[in-house]
């Protein structure tokens, strides 16, 4: 495999993984109440910007990183209790349009706070490159791959394995029948709700050194993510990621061949994808 | 002192009001047949005793008003309730299903798994499938293995069909109580009590 062709896939895989965990994030949401969460990349932006504070503040990376992975767990929750049960009764539009509210506001108030120019942004593993089956593969992807895809890994394990997952799951199944059985629904939503800007901050901080840390960093990456998560049936947080991964590789090795797909035409591509995926899989 | 004692209960479904001030008691132990026509009332009864209806009344357990008044305390006081559509978590496996029902004793035990597929050895034979994709009459009985999880004091089941009977009464007989709820076809043995258009009318 040539040179270029080996970054281009490294390149692509790094960008699915960050959109694949947005997905994650709004499958687990949908799942759990119905809703799409549109500010899932706001929330993941933000999370960043948390992170890269710490870290300008003297904090070292990963602690920096956990730090803004649990008060983003906090922060979903928070969200969830105040803003979005209450409207939980209503009609599911209601919470999504609220959604696009917090969109807006959460990158305003990233704005308001740092700026809207680029901030400084760690990655998980230095420059360089490191050499895998004989292949040179730059670290920079190659954290993002292995931080990524082993954080979906391990919440996958989590939701197979532990009571809290089969709560979350349950709950999301047949929220009735949950009751029945003496599981807290309302409490297992909020945990999802959690979860999900949990996992979503993951993907901000891992993409932050990708697409450089400015407010509205990850509009392009929601887009994307919504296909990607579209593609799982918006249910299926088994096929998230691996939709994410696909999206990812598949846009970056069609902008190769294809030229206007590498610039301003990408976000078309996406929507297509997107527009396809509903339209196929009628979520 | 009765298990279960509902006195005066009304049920309303927004404007529409279903139950007129019903009162009905379960004994430890007892098998009673709810009867009734279509609209009657009987799945919103089992319902309200739930709490997942607008009641206004009293539900009384073993002598205890219920408070607070909703399924996921009732499950943890020891009533199951099987709903007509059978409460199946779909897209989870048999043996998930099952660990749910267990949800109320902090995890199903491998001794409590073990002794439900004794009871239903149909169950042991499907538990890796998917619940949602199991024939009516099986996932029917994946509700019941669900509720003996559960190890209730009292199961409230909606619809049962002919073929759940020897089950229930087999259950009723190692000392649950049973409150089914059907049109017709009650379950051989049962105490039977009648409903008509939201009122308690006779009992036989």
């Amino acid at each position: 495999m040539s040179v270029s062709l080996t970054n281009a896939v490294a390149a692509g895989l790094a960008a699915g993984t960050v959109y694949g965990l947005l997905a994650l994030g709004i499958v687990l949401v949908h799942r759990a109440s119905g809703v799409v969460n549109l500010a899932q990349g706001a929330f993941a932006t933000l999370s960043a910007f948390v992170c890269s504070s710490l870290v300008v503040h003297g904090w070292a990376f990963w602690p920096a990183l956990g730090a803004a992975v649990v008060l983003s767990f906090a922060g979903g929750a928070v969200v969830h209790r105040l803003l979005v049960r209450p409207l939980e009764d209503g009609p599911l539009v209601a919470a999504t349009l609220l959604t696009a509210g917090l969109l807006l506001a959460a990158d305003g108030l990233a704005a308001w706070i740092w700026g809207y120019g680029i901030r400084p942004s760690r990655r998980p593993l230095a420059d360089g490159t490191a050499s895998i089956l004989g292949l040179q593969l730059a670290r920079r992807d190659l954290g993002v791959l292995v931080v990524g895809l082993g954080a979906a890994l391990v919440l996958g394990l989590v939701l197979r394995r532990s009571r809290i997952g089969l709560g979350l799951r349950a709950a999301a199944a047949n929220p009735v029948a949950a009751r029945y059985s003496g599981v807290h629904v309302g409490s297992y939503t909020t945990v999802a709700w959690g979860l999900a800007a949990a996992i979503g901050a993951l993907a901000g901080i891992l993409a932050a050194p990708l697409f450089g840390l400015r407010p509205g960093m990850l509009h392009l990456g929601l887009l994307y993510a919504l296909a990607a998560a579209a593609l799982a049936g918006l249910d299926s947080a088994v096929l998230a990621v691996p939709a994410g991964l696909a999206l990812g590789l598949g846009l970056e090795l069609l902008g190769r061949h294809v030229h206007v797909l590498h610039g301003g035409l990408r976000p078309a591509a996406g929507l297509a994808v997107l527009a396809a995926a509903l339209l196929v899989r009628r979520p | 002192m009765s298990l279960l004692e509902l006195r005066d209960l009304d049920a309303r479904y927004g404007e529409e009001q279903v139950l007129h001030g019903v009162s009905l008691t379960v004994e430890h132990g007892e098998l009673v047949a709810l009867e009734g026509e279509e609209g009657a009332g009987k799945t919103t009864l089992l319902r309200a005793v739930c709490g997942v209806v607008r009641t206004h009344g009293t539900v009384l357990l073993e002598g205890e008003r219920v408070v607070p008044h909703t399924p996921e305390h009732l499950a943890r006081e020891g009533v199951a309730h099987i709903p007509e559509d059978r409460g199946t978590f779909a897209p989870l496996s048999v043996l998930d299903n099952l660990r749910v029902g267990g949800w109320v004793r902090g995890g199903a035990s491998a001794r409590d798994l073990a002794h439900v597929y004794e009871l239903y050895p149909e169950l042991y034979e499907l538990r890796t499938a998917r619940a949602g994709g199991l024939p009516d009459a099986e996932q029917e009985l994946l509700a019941l293995g669900r509720a003996v999880m559960a190890h209730p004091r009292l199961v409230l089941v909606d619809a049962p069909s002919p073929g759940l009977h020897p089950r229930l009464r087999e259950l009723n007989e190692r000392g649950t109580a049973i409150l089914a709820a059907s049109r017709s076809d009650a379950v051989p043995g049962a105490r039977r009590v009648v409903l008509e258009a939201g009122t308690l009318r006779a009992t036989a």
